[in-house]
């Protein structure tokens, strides 16, 4: 592999922008996977969720038992702990406390719990767990720390000096894998979406005869241009956001065409936490890689 | 390498990486076998070697293509880009006689996530990704079947689906022997 393709994995990045990606994503895990919403404002999920996501109302004896991997099916008990373990886990994460520690065992818990019922699996709910396992690679504790805050207190209180002081940089190798995430969902969302039936408008037209696709924004952009011109601007913007992303004179224009693009969807359809979380991802490009000596030792 | 004094702690080296990496390295000097080993995965930590971030980038961007070429839902990306018409039957064999069993008398002993997607297909249900997640979980519905009905010999769960086009349906059904046949 040439260097200049290594060298993708190279720079320095605004160290802000990690803790930045910790906070929206932990943010976006509490309130899918629980309705603490629910008394000021409803959401999608909440149709389905009472309380804790996956802890509400366990089925009768004998129960389907559906594991996506065979044989890794979850007790009511193990289930419980582990619902309790993902709530604490992404407190933590949203905090900043053992940040790395908190992602990695988020990362896990929510993929056995996902695991040990086919049913559960939205594409969404699988992109958060895999971004939230890659921001362990990143500095994601490094400021907005509540562990900090109490040490650099505790400092202050005994009168010494506080040991990490907030740096202003970071490497950028960990932001260039977290953007590849949804770049990746981009591509396989347009790959998927060559189909003379969806490029017909058959699809749409179908999802919105089953209330799938609805509102006033829809029948506005439906009127504009028909299911045939929708479905076609939509795997175009499937194909040329992931592309201006990935250079640098178009990367801030595109992040925010890609904003408009998923509040459009938001509006359209029901994609519960999609739009948020790829917000949030879209906030990793940003920063602007800069290329100062290594500080590799 | 000086030893900090307490409340004079030395600055971090690498400050935005975990402590351990900046005791790693500041150890370097001291040359015996441990402190060599932490070292090296202290610099491991601080920047992957190339092969590892090649896998990373890999594993963050290929497995939606590899769902798809695979035919697999679970972690294929795809977005509502097909709608099917899928319909559930469910089915023992008792005494050499095949008995329709109802959804509704299945539904309690189903997850409410699979409630959502189950039940309504006992009738004729509308989805797009969750046929396929339907699909992979016949054999389950089957075993189901014969834990619910312990004087059947054999159970059958059946999807039929269709593009809302009654030329084109597609059938897929699983069938086991259950294991409390009389």
């Amino acid at each position: 592999m040439s260097e200049r393709a290594l060298s993708f994995f190279h720079g320095s990045v605004p160290t802000a922008v990690y803790p930045a990606l910790r906070v929206g994503l932990a943010g976006i895990f509490l309130v899918r996977h629980a309705d603490w919403l629910r008394p000021w404002v409803f959401l999608e999920h909440h149709r389905f969720v009472r309380g804790l996501m996956f802890l509400e109302s366990t089925p009768a004896e004998p129960a389907l038992l559906s594991p996506m991997i065979s044989g890794f099916w979850l007790s009511e008990a193990a289930t419980r702990a582990l619902v309790y373990a993902r709530t604490l886990l992404a407190v933590l994460l949203l905090l900043g406390v053992r940040a790395r520690a908190s992602a990695v065992g988020l990362a896990l818990v929510s993929y056995a719990l996902l695991a040990a019922d086919r049913y559960r699996y939205y594409h969404h709910l699988h992109l958060l767990y895999v971004s939230v396992a890659f921001l362990a690679l990143a500095p994601i504790g490094a400021s907005w720390s509540l562990e900090h805050a109490a040490a650099r207190l505790l400092h202050r209180v005994r009168g010494t000096r506080a040991p990490v002081a907030p740096v202003a940089i970071s490497d950028a190798w960990p932001l260039q894998l977290i953007r590849a995430l949804p770049l990746g969902v981009y591509f396989a969302a347009f790959t998927s979406k060559l189909d003379p039936e969806f490029l017909r408008g058959d699809v749409l037209r179908g999802l919105e005869r089953f209330q799938v696709l609805k509102g006033g924004f829809w029948e506005l952009v439906r009127d504009l241009v028909g299911y045939r011109g929708v479905a076609t601007l939509a795997g175009l913007a499937e194909i040329a956001l992931p592309l201006a992303l990935m250079l640098r004179p178009t990367r801030r224009l595109a992040v925010v065409l890609a904003l408009g693009f998923h509040a459009g969807i938001s509006a359209c359809m029901p994609v519960y936490s999609f739009g948020a979380q790829m917000a949030v991802l879209l906030v990793a490009f940003l920063p602007q890689r800069t290329f100062a000596p290594s500080r590799t030792p | 390498m000086q030893k900090p004094t307490l409340g004079e702690p030395a600055p971090r080296r690498f400050p935005s990486s975990p402590a351990w990496v900046d005791l790693a390295i500041a150890r370097r000097a001291t040359g015996d076998d441990q402190s060599a080993r932490s070292f090296a995965f202290a610099r491991w930590v601080l920047m992957p070697p190339r092969p590892v971030l090649v896998a990373l980038l890999a594993l963050a961007v290929l497995p939606p293509f590899v769902a798809q070429a695979r035919g697999s839902v679970i972690g294929s990306y795809t977005m509502f880009h097909s709608l099917s018409r899928y319909h559930v039957e469910l089915a023992v064999v008792v005494e050499g006689q095949e008995r329709r069993v109802e959804m509704r008398s299945v539904a309690p002993h189903l997850s409410p996530e699979a409630r959502t997607i189950v039940v309504p297909a006992g009738g004729r249900a509308v989805g797009a990704d969750q046929v396929e997640v339907v699909a992979a979980s016949l054999p389950d519905l089957a075993r189901l079947l014969c834990a619910l009905h312990p004087g059947a010999e054999r159970a059958r769960a059946g999807l039929s689906r269709d593009p809302f086009d009654a030329t084109r349906v597609s059938e897929s059904s699983a069938e086991v022997a259950c294991r409390n046949a009389r």
